[in-house]
């Protein structure tokens, strides 16, 4: 015996999953991939408007003014299929990932053979999934073909006696056909797997080849193919549904302080460490904040793994309540570190960690980290990157030519300063630093980018010398005048 | 010294790599007082002609050059000295692009030598002056130095200067010109974005770094380098030497070949003459004084040589048995008739000579276009011109292919880096066309998801109207091709065309117009092909029909036409023309000579369609606007119709001569200048006023004539046409088979998909019977019944071979047998399942699922000749009804059985039939269901949109208002079937539904065909 559980509206269900409130509302989802564009699959509210696969974007909004239109997510996909499995692996030790959302599951063993239980542990089974917002079709069946066939009939649950019998009305897309067998088949008008089989296998294979035996062997009772046997990713998530809306930290923090201890404990038991955070909140608006942590040593100590959430979590405001909470910790094997006689490395990453991400909360973390030059004409353009402990230091120099002439030491942030200008060239300089006339200059040199957004900028820059020696790079832009910095 | 010259400007013809058009180069130049400028587009002359005119206008000297891409990836700027030198830069610019393929263009350095007299090149780096140094002597060369302002350039500045010295070569100032002014930044970065395939935001350095690369006059380019001023001053010396202008381009039209002791003229004469006694007989005195004041003209002109050309080649098609007829203005000349050019006799129209050629007419040729049957018979005529005057003796004229709408938006969206689910909810929002009426450019921003806050909505606006009109790439014209005595190379540069045996200019029709270059268009019209294939199938059933000698005025013919029973006629078959014919109710040919002329743009504009209607309807009288207009105005109820006499009107109501008639001609016809216009309109209005004419007169002259402007009609133009309308009126009224068979064969054309045509053919009482593998040709044929047997020119995925070798085949042999077919013919499946699906193999089952079965079954290995038939009957059902109909559609679009319609009829009770809306009372409301056939939103109809909706009894029509359509544009413009409810308007027989609520109608999996939308 074999059960299969199948997830209809695979895609869909996967980023359902998340957004329970869209269940009623007509959606659909376009696969961003396709060429044109087109529906793949949509809801029932949807379907009742006429929006049905391979409709475009805008023949299906022709359709249903206030459809949703959701663009398909392999992530979620993923998420959703490790919770198959791993939700089937607790049914059976034997369970083979048949497709994108579908599982096959041996009975060999679970004693469902005799008596009626059947039924029940199908239910079970299903009941296992709503509790992820997925709703599962079971199918049982004496062979995993015919399961699967079971599990895409309308019943929640279906269980396979007779085999010809079952087959007969079923839809001939059930078989999942080639495409261009299926064309065929169509022209001749067959619709169903009764019609199918009713010519039989030699005149059928006669025309369109032994290729389609396959199709047979799928409804016949007695071809049990050997199944691809998986065990689930091992992934581990801890989530809590807020009775109440969250509005404070304290609560939130208490939270999750038990839910790092439970997933270091549950790693704990297999030998393993959390190598990274996945670290999610639920608002009340339906949006959600997300937030990756890594952790740079991996650990299974709970003080320093809450810590690092805890520090972020404190600058956090999000402009509605708190409804959910999801930690998902990716695992890793404890790391042993032998640190080399000249290795200039961190002794202590976690430590550096929590400082850098306490020095991130207090300036920005736009003003915390590695600085990497970005490719544009904005001078000293750069962004910051999280440290990178792994790389030698030696490795990040970058190695293009040296520019011409001295060398120059900016000032960050810029000096502000005054100018005057004669016949446009500037002639005096009044700042904190620098003061007095201008005896020489060169310039000016103008450059200007993003002009297409709210990033725009320009400026102009003169090389200047003062009467009292120092050569400075100076500039003016929309935010006034500046010593950039000074020439070696 | 104080002025500066600019000798490296690029304009938006060097294809993404210049933001600004030449003519907005010319006017910054003129602007900034520079005393001449030169337009080195690369690759090429594109903007030269266009850089020219409006140079020369503003008294700036257009100096010719170009940027040469070479193999080692260098650029070199050339500028051209003399017309040795033009000729020399256009043969090597035709060299090397007809050497390499589209878009590749790489010139080798040891080809230049042969090309280098009269050029000079400026040679902008170390390894480009080592190259050059090879090419050209120390008096071509120079060392070209630009400032831009940007940190790092004077090194390569200083550089430049030491080779100068080492060389004792001149330094010369140039800006790199690629933007006329400093705004146009943005565009050169977006265009580079498009070039390099990346968006602004990964585009980093491949940016420009600052917005200097603009046109800029001599005091700033003095200050620039002030510490080199001869740098400045010789940009002036080696201006003063180039002294070539596209004035003087040296164009020759070839001459044409005569017999011993004749000239052009008198051969002309000659043949004018005989063709005159051919065409009346006895040549009555005013044809022949007519005659001889052309030929006299032509004479002083000096262009008998080009009427003898056209005239020859019209000799040709009609030994080739190619239909051909001269349409446009020479329709106007009595020679053009005579020689059979055209098949209109101008006296008997009293149509306007003037209109066609004046004595007023410099530099400008007589425009003599070509009407031919589309397809292999016109592609075999341009190839004749070909073979006559060479590779390099004859071009198709360039068509420039311009930053518009829908596409302009796509890719500037693209280059914002804004989300392809934007950028796509914008594209559909044009559905087929623009609508600048009732969804302005920030309404549809905000619908696409681009509100007004957002960071990049200014750019996107700023930039779509900005690379509005800029050129994108070239294709080539449709039909004009211009020859060239001696080589056409020397000319203007060549360039092979995407299409294969092409040649294309890199100019327009309209560039060489203003050059003086002479031009002939080879139109292609598929009612030529359809007429040319009726008449050849009249001729195989025995009712050949001479379309030179159809009867005049037929009754059954006017009486199709005037109940607008005109699906696949000539021009009168759109949704307009159809609205127009019962309140038109044409009697005789001149009315639809009116009818062609009054469904356009301009008429339509100008308000003069309503006034003409209800004059010949009797319910407005006929007025002039002055007395002495009544001799122009009087066969067109005092409504202006045509060109020909809006330049009457200004003949007689501003004494207009013939060069500025000819003037006001070509600024009607000339469309892509307004300013030309406007000029023309000033001079017109001036001696009106002069003439003491009324001011109210005035302005309504003034008002027509603006709205001429829009695509008015010569009246020739429109006799010629109407020649075509009613021939095939009448072809329809009275060889319906022959006629719904060729129009079939030249699909697509015309406004009808086929299977529209096959409906409007049944209604006819035509006979269509479908593809069958033993009956069928290619072409659909007529049958001994006169019913009409597909061809397998219908059948979507069988190809032309396979079709060849089952009529090869049958030639040879029946079939005996599908096996037997299978094995002889040797289609390929989807071939053989699509004939089966159709029921073309019926001959060989019993149903087509019988037949579909059968195809699937493998030939027997081994012989050949082996027999082993399937002697097992088929398990399949025979296909239902409406299973065969949507077999039809999916496997030729069309289907000789019912109307899809027909089948839903049953679940629409309360839905109108097309054929039973006369019996509705007007103001009723009703409902109407259908295929869409047609969504038109025209121009002129200030935002009102038009769908046409075919059921199985005809067609019914409504109008859509702005508001109704804003609020259910998706569904009009998406769905193929559509339910419209709406109060009914009986206008003169003439029925429109006034829609209120559109909406889809689910037709299930039943085929819908594909409309004519948004024209």
């Amino acid at each position: 015996m074999f059960a299969v559980v199948s997830i209809p509206d695979f895609s869909l269900q996967a980023l359902l999953r998340n957004e329970p409130d869209l269940h009623p509302h007509p959606v659909a989802l376009v696969d961003p991939d396709g060429s044109p564009p087109v529906i793949i699959q949509s809801n029932a509210a949807a379907k009742s408007h006429g929006v049905n696969e391979g409709l475009t974007a805008s023949q299906a909004a022709a359709r249903c003014g206030h459809l949703k239109i959701k663009i398909r997510s392999r992530a979620q996909e993923q998420s959703a299929t490790e919770i198959l499995l791993q939700t089937a692996h607790a049914f059976s030790p034997n369970i083979e990932s048949t497709a994108l959302g579908v599982c096959t599951l041996e009975l060999k063993g679970l004693g469902l053979e005799t008596g009626n239980r059947a039924p029940k542990w199908a239910e079970t089974l299903r009941q296992a999934f709503v509790k992820f917002q997925l709703r599962a079709k079971i199918g049982i069946a004496p062979t995993p073909g015919l399961a699967w066939l079971a599990a895409r009939r309308t019943d929640p649950v279906s269980i396979v006696h007779s085999s010809n019998e079952f087959a007969a009305d079923l839809p001939l897309a059930a078989l999942d056909p080639p495409a261009e067998i299926l064309e065929i088949l169509s022209r001749w008008g067959i619709r169903t797997v009764g019609e199918f089989l009713a010519p039989g296998k030699d005149r059928i294979a006669e025309r369109l080849g032994s290729g389609v035996l396959e199709l047979f062997r799928r409804v016949s009772s007695d071809s049990i193919r050997p199944l691809k046997l998986v065990s689930p990713a091992e992934v581990f998530c801890e989530q809590v549904e807020f009775e109440k809306e969250v509005e404070t930290a304290a609560p939130l923090l208490f939270v999750l302080r038990r839910l790092v201890e439970q997933l270091s404990r549950r790693l704990e038991a297999v030998h393993l460490v959390v190598a990274e955070f996945h670290f999610q909140l639920g608002l009340s608006s339906g949006a959600k904040y997300r937030r990756t942590f890594k952790i740079p040593s991996p650990t299974g100590n709970i003080e320093v793994l809450f810590r690092t959430l805890q520090t972020h979590l404190e600058t956090v405001q999000t402009d509605s309540p708190i409804v959910s909470l999801q930690l998902v910790a990716t695992p890793a094997r404890p790391k042993t570190h032998q640190f080399g006689l000249f290795e200039s490395t961190l002794r202590d990453p976690n430590q550096f960690a929590g400082t850098l991400a306490r020095l991130s909360a207090l300036v920005g973390p736009e003003n915390a980290g590695t600085p990497q030059l970005m490719a544009t004409h904005k001078p000293d353009s750069f962004r910051m990157l999280p440290p990178d402990f792994d790389t030698p230091a030696m490795q990040n120099l970058n190695s293009q030519v040296r520019p011409h002439g001295p060398g120059l030491r900016r000032f960050r942030p810029p000096q502000p300063a005054h100018f005057e200008f004669r016949a446009e060239r500037p002639v005096l300089i009044r700042s904190e630093a620098y003061t007095g006339a201008i005896t020489r200059t060169r310039g000016p040199f103008f450059s200007s980018g993003n002009w297409w957004d709210d990033q725009r900028w320009a400026r102009e820059e003169w090389d200047i010398e003062t009467a009292d020696g120092p050569l400075l790079r100076i500039i003016r832009s929309e935010d006034g005048g500046f010593v950039e910095g000074v020439y070696d | 010294m104080t002025e500066y010259v600019e000798l490296h400007c690029r304009s938006a013809f060097s294809f993404l790599r210049g933001a600004s058009t030449p003519e907005k180069l010319a006017e910054r130049a003129a602007q900034l007082n520079l005393p001449a400028a030169a337009l080195c587009d690369r690759d090429g002359v594109y903007g030269a002609p266009r850089f020219f005119s409006r140079a020369r206008e503003l008294g700036v000297r257009p100096i010719v050059g170009a940027e040469l891409t070479m193999a080692d990836g260098a650029i070199l700027p050339l500028l051209v000295q003399s017309r040795t030198g033009y000729e020399n830069l256009c043969q090597l610019l035709t060299r090397v692009h007809l050497r390499n393929e589209k878009g590749k263009f790489a010139a080798h350095w040891n080809e230049l030598p042969e090309f280098a007299g009269g050029l000079v090149a400026l040679a902008g780096s170390e390894s480009l002056l080592n190259s050059s140094l090879k090419v050209f002597d120390r008096d071509h060369l120079f060392i070209e130095i630009q400032r831009h302002c940007l940190r790092g350039e004077e090194r390569t500045v200083r550089s430049l200067i030491a080779l100068a010295g080492q060389h004792r070569l001149p330094l010369l100032a140039t800006n790199g010109v690629w933007q006329a002014t400093e705004d146009e930044r943005p565009i050169l970065d977006l265009f580079t974005c498009i070039r390099n395939h990346t968006h602004l935001d990964a585009a980093g350095t491949l940016l420009e770094r600052n917005s200097e690369h603009h046109l800029k006059s001599a005091a700033p380019m003095r200050e620039l380098f002030r510490d080199m001023p001869e740098a400045v001053e010789n940009t002036v010396r080696l201006a003063d030497r180039l002294d070539f202008t596209l004035e003087s381009l040296g164009y020759e039209f070839p001459s044409f070949p005569v017999p011993p002791g004749h000239s052009p003229d008198s051969f002309l004469r000659e043949q004018a003459f005989a063709g005159a006694r051919s065409r009346y007989g006895e040549i009555p005195a005013k044809v022949r004084r007519q005659l001889e004041n052309e030929l006299a003209l032509i004479a002083r002109l000096n262009v008998g040589g080009y009427f003898l050309l056209v005239w020859d080649i019209v000799a040709f098609c009609r030994e080739q048995n190619i239909m051909a007829q001269g349409r446009g203005s020479a329709a106007n000349s009595t020679v053009c008739f005579c020689l059979g050019i055209t098949a209109v006799d101008p006296l008997k129209f009293n149509t306007l000579f003037e209109r066609f050629l004046t004595e007023g007419r410099k530099n400008s040729w007589p425009d003599i276009d070509i009407d031919l049957p589309s397809g292999e018979r016109r592609e075999r005529v341009i190839q004749e011109v070909y073979r006559r005057h060479g590779e390099r003796g004859a071009a198709m004229t360039a068509n420039v292919i311009t930053y518009r709408g829908r596409s302009a938006a796509r890719e500037v969206g693209k280059a914002l880096n804004l989300a392809p689910d934007v950028l796509n909810r914008f594209s559909n929002l044009y559905a087929n066309g623009d609508f600048p009426h009732t969804l302005d450019l920030q309404t549809q921003m905000e619908k696409s998801g681009l509100p007004k806050s957002h960071a990049r909505a200014a750019a996107f606006a700023m930039l779509c109207q900005a690379v509005h009109g800029l050129p994108r790439h070239l294709g080539q014209h449709s039909g004009g091709m211009i020859i060239c005595r001696g080589k056409l190379d020397k000319i203007v540069p060549l360039e092979r065309a995407a299409m294969p045996n092409r040649v294309v200019a890199q100019w327009d029709k309209d560039d060489c117009e203003d050059l003086g270059i002479i031009k002939v268009d080879f139109l292609g019209l598929g009612m030529m092909s359809v007429l040319q294939d009726t008449i050849e199938l009249t001729r195989k059933t025995g009712r050949e029909i001479n379309l030179t000698s159809l009867p005049e005025n037929d009754l059954k013919t006017f009486k199709m036409v005037t109940e607008a029973d005109t699906i696949g006629v000539f021009q009168i078959e759109s949704r307009a023309q159809m609205a127009t014919l019962p309140r038109m109710q044409p009697k005789n040919f001149y009315d639809l000579v009116i009818e062609v002329a009054i469904i356009r743009p301009g008429p339509i504009q100008g308000r003069l369609m309503h006034p003409y209607l209800a004059r010949r309807a009797g319910r407005e009288t006929v007025e002039y606007y002055h007395p002495d207009l009544k001799p122009v105005l009087e066969r067109t109820l005092g409504v202006p119709l045509f060109q020909e006499q809006m330049l009457q009107i200004a003949m007689v109501m501003a004494n207009f001569s013939g060069a500025e008639a000819e003037e006001l001609r070509r600024a009607l016809s000339f469309h892509r200048s307004q300013e030309r216009m406007e000029r023309i309109t000033v001079k017109l209005r001036a001696a009106m006023e002069r003439k003491g004419h009324p001011p109210k007169i005035i302005d309504e002259i003034i008002k027509t004539v603006g709205s001429f402007a829009l695509y008015g009609f010569p009246e020739s133009h429109a006799i010629s046409f109407a020649h075509l309308v009613y021939a095939s009126a009448y072809l329809k009224a009275h060889r319906a088979p022959e006629f719904f068979a060729s129009l079939l064969n030249c699909q697509p054309m015309g406004f009808y998909s086929s299977a529209t045509l096959i409906k409007d053919g049944q209604r006819q009482g035509v006979s269509f019977r479908p593809v069958c593998v033993m009956q069928s040709g290619w072409k659909c044929a007529i049958e001994a019944d006169h019913s009409v047997r597909l061809g397998f020119c219908v059948v979507k995925t069988l190809s032309r071979n396979g079709a060849g070798r089952l009529l090869a085949e049958r030639e040879t042999m029946p079939f005996g047998s599908l096996d037997d077919f299978k094995r002889r013919v040797r289609l390929n499946q989807d071939e053989l399942r699509t004939l089966a699906e159709v029921g073309a193999l019926n001959c060989f089952a019993n149903h087509r699922r019988e037949a579909l079965w059968a195809v699937e079954r493998k030939l027997p290995a081994g012989d050949l000749f082996e027999t082993c038939p399937d002697t097992t009957a088929s398990p399949l059902a025979r296909m239902k009804y409406h299973e065969r109909i949507q077999a039809d559609f999916a496997g030729m679009n069309l289907t000789t059985g019912k109307h899809p319609m027909a089948l839903l009829r049953p679940q629409l009770p309360e839905v109108w039939r097309a054929a039973d809306l006369p019996k509705a009372p007007p103001g009723s409301r009703v409902r109407i269901a259908g295929n869409v056939i047609c969504r038109q939103r025209p121009g002129t109809a200030k935002g009102f949109a038009f769908i046409s909706l075919e059921d199985e009894t005809g067609i019914s029509n409504s109008i859509v208002t702005p508001p109704v359509f804003e609020a259910n544009r998706l569904v009009i413009t998406e769905e193929p079937f559509l339910i419209i409810e709406g109060r009914l308007q009986n206008q003169e027989n003439v029925i429109h539904i006034k829609a209120e609520k559109i909406q889809r109608l689910d037709h299930a999996s039943l085929p819908g065909t594909a409309s004519y939308d948004f024209h």
